[in-house]
C-alpha cells in the first residue's frame, strides 16, 4: 500500500497529545492539583528523531493546555502539514479519535502510536480516520514510514506498523528494538512550552526502556517486549547536565520514568556517583521492584538525592501476588519498608484491587495493608485488563466481561464484571481507601500546622 | 433524578461517600444528605424524598424540603446528577 496525501509533499510533521480526560488538568493552573503531569518524552523522543533526520516537527501538547480544534487546524495549514501522529494511552483513546477525524479530513495522512495502539492496533486502524497504527517503540518504524510516504512508496515491508489494506488489517511484524539508547538524540524540549512543567518541578528522564517480568496485568510488553535497554551512565548524566544548563534545574524535584530503575546495579550505582560528584542537588525519586533493590542501593541512592521510591505491590495476599507472577511475597515487601525506612527513603507502594479471582475481603486485605503501615505512601488503584494484558485476550478463561469503554480504562473506574465481586463491593472498598488518605493527609497537615 | 453512571454512593461506618470515578474525587456526606442520595433511585419527586425523611425525623417539612433542595442543588453544580 502506498500513503497519499493531495497536500504538497514536505518534510513537516505535526504531534498531537490528548489531554487525558479528566484525570489531567486542562490548563496550567489546574495543574498543581495533579501529580501525574510530566513532559511527553515518548512524543520528544520521536520528535528529536525524526529532526536529526531533516524533518521539522510541531508539538501540540495537551496534557497542560487546552485542546483547541481550530489551533490545531492553523497550526496545520499555516506550515502545510500533511502528516499528523497522535499518540494515545487506552484512556484518551477517545480523544485522540475525535482528533484524529479532524485532521483526517483536512486531508492529512493520521499515524497514532503509544501503549493503545501497540496493544489494540486491530480496532485502531479498524478507524476509518487512522491510516498507520505504530506498534512498540516509535521511533524507526515512524522514520521509514515518512520516508516511504514522501516517496510514494509502499509501507508494507515496514516493521513495527499495522494499517488497513482492502479490508484487511496487515501487521508487518514486530520491529527490532534499538539496542543503542544511547545513540537516540535527547528529547526534543525545544519543540514544547517546558515552562509549566519547570514550574511543577515535573522533569523527569528515561534512562532505560522496557522490563523483563512479566506481570499478568501489565502491557508494558506490548511496547518493548520483554527486553529491558539500558542507557550508559555517561548518557543519563549529559542529560541531567542538560536540565541544569538549560532549565537551570539544579536542587529541583525530578523523576526517573523507568520501568525499574534499579535494575542494573552496577549502572545505578555509576549514576548515583556522578550525580554526588555533580552535585546537582535534585531530589529525585523513581521506580523500582522490591526483588531488585539492596541495602547498599538504596544508602547510595539517598546519597545522591533519592526522596522516594515507587514500588509495585499490588497486593497483600501472597496467593494473588503469586497469580498475577509478581514474584514477590508480603515477606519480601515488609523487609523492604524496613529497608528504605532505614535508609531514610520513602517507601511507595502501588496496589490494585480487582483481579477476578478476588473478593471483598481481599480487597480489604490490602486496604488493611495500607491502614497499618502509615509509614508508607500508597497509592490504590482499580484493575483496568488494557488490550493485549492476559485478563483482556483470554477473558473467558478468566471469565469475566469487560466493558470496553476506553475512557473508563482510567484505574478509577471498574470495567470488569467478575463473579467475585460486585462493582458496589470494589467502589466500597476503594472509597473506604480515598477515606482513610484523606484523614492521613489531614491529620498530617493538621500536624504540620500545630508545629 | 439520579445519580450519573460514574457517581458512586457507598456507606462506610454509617458515613456517606460519593466517589467520582472520572478524576477520584470523594465527598464524605452528612447523615442527611446520605439519606436523600439513597432515596433517589427509589422515588420521583422532591416531595417523596420529604416524605420519606419526615416520617424519620422530628423537623418542620418546610425545614426538610429546603434542607433536600440544598443538597440537590449542590450536587447539581458538582455534576453529580442526571435526569
Amino acid at each position: 500500500m502506498i500513503l497519499y496525501t493531495e497536500k504538497t509533499k514536505n518534510k513537516n510533521i505535526m504531534f498531537i497529545i490528548p489531554p487525558l480526560t479528566e484525570l489531567y488538568p486542562n490548563s496550567v493552573d489546574d495543574a498543581d492539583e495533579v501529580d501525574i503531569v510530566h513532559p511527553p518524552l515518548g512524543v520528544l523522543y520521536l520528535s528529536a528523531y525524526v529532526k536529526a533526520q531533516g524533518y521539522k516537527t510541531f508539538v501540540y501538547d495537551s496534557l497542560i493546555k487546552k485542546l483547541e480544534l481550530k489551533e490545531i487546524e492553523l497550526i496545520i495549514n499555516k506550515n502545510q502539514i500533511n502528516v499528523v501522529g497522535i499518540t494515545s494511552m487506552s484512556a484518551n483513546y477517545e480523544k485522540a479519535l475525535e482528533i484524529a477525524a479532524f485532521v483526517k479530513n483536512m486531508g492529512c495522512i493520521v499515524i497514532v502510536g503509544g501503549a493503545h495502539a501497540s496493544s489494540a492496533y486491530k480496532k485502531v486502524v479498524s478507524s476509518p480516520y487512522i491510516d498507520v497504527a505504530i506498534i512498540g517503540e516509535g521511533e524507526v518504524p515512524l522514520m521509514n514510514l515518512l520516508s516511504a510516504i514522501n516517496q510514494e512508496q509502499v509501507i508494507n515491508n515496514i516493521q513495527g506498523i499495522a494499517f488497513k489494506e482492502d479490508d484487511e488489517i496487515v501487521f508487518s511484524g514486530q520491529a527490532p528494538r534499538i539496542h543503542d539508547i544511547d545513540s537516540l538524540p535527547l528529547p526534543d524540549y525545544d519543540s514544547i512550552d517546558m515552562e509549566p512543567y519547570i514550574a511543577l518541578q515535573s522533569l523527569g528522564l528515561i534512562s532505560s526502556r522496557g522490563c523483563p517480568n512479566n506481570c499478568l496485568f501489565c502491557s508494558s510488553k506490548n511496547i518493548w517486549g520483554h527486553q529491558a535497554i539500558f542507557r550508559s551512565a555517561k548518557s543519563v548524566i549529559q542529560e541531567l547536565d542538560y536540565f541544569d544548563e538549560k532549565f537551570k534545574y539544579r536542587g529541583k524535584e525530578l523523576i526517573f520514568y523507568d520501568d525499574n530503575l534499579t535494575l542494573k546495579k552496577e549502572r545505578l550505582f555509576k549514576i548515583c556517583d556522578l550525580m554526588i560528584e555533580k552535585d546537582y542537588q535534585f531530589h529525585w525519586k523513581c521506580m523500582s521492584r522490591i526483588d531488585t533493590v539492596t541495602s547498599n542501593m538504596l544508602i547510595k541512592m539517598k546519597q545522591a538525592g533519592c526522596y522516594s521510591i515507587s514500588f509495585g505491590i499490588e497486593s497483600a495476599n501472597n496467593e494473588t501476588l503469586f497469580r498475577i507472577n509478581k514474584q514477590i511475597t508480603t515477606d519480601d515487601i515488609q523487609k523492604v519498608i524496613r529497608m528504605c525506612s532505614d535508609a531514610g527513603i520513602i517507601f511507595h507502594g502501588y496496589f490494585m484491587i480487582g483481579f477476578p479471582w478476588e473478593t471483598r475481603e481481599n480487597f480489604m486485605e490490602t486496604i488493611e495493608f495500607i491502614r497499618t503501615h502509615p509509614e508508607i505512601e500508597a497509592s490504590l488503584s482499580i484493575l483496568s485488563p488494557y488490550p493485549g494484558t492476559d485478563f483482556y485476550d483470554n477473558r473467558e478463561i478468566w471469565d469475566i466481561e469487560i466493558e470496553e469503554v476506553w475512557n473508563k480504562f482510567n484505574h478509577l473506574t471498574s470495567v470488569i464484571k467478575s463473579k467475585n465481586y460486585s462493582s458496589s463491593e470494589i467502589y466500597t472498598a476503594f472509597s473506604t481507601y480515598l477515606l482513610y488518605e484523606e484523614r492521613k493527609h489531614n491529620n498530617e497537615t493538621q500536624k504540620q500546622h500545630q508545629f | 433524578m439520579k445519580l450519573k453512571s460514574s457517581i458512586n454512593f457507598s456507606k462506610i461506618e454509617n458515613e456517606g461517600v460519593l466517589f467520582n470515578t472520572a478524576n477520584g474525587s470523594i465527598y464524605s456526606l452528612n447523615e442527611i444528605a446520605s439519606q436523600i442520595v439513597e432515596y433517589l433511585p427509589i422515588v420521583n419527586s422532591v416531595d417523596e424524598i420529604a416524605e420519606k425523611l419526615q416520617s424519620e425525623y422530628d423537623a418542620e417539612r418546610k425545614e426538610i424540603i429546603s434542607d433536600i433542595n440544598e443538597v440537590i442543588l449542590y450536587m447539581k453544580e458538582q455534576g453529580f446528577l442526571e435526569e
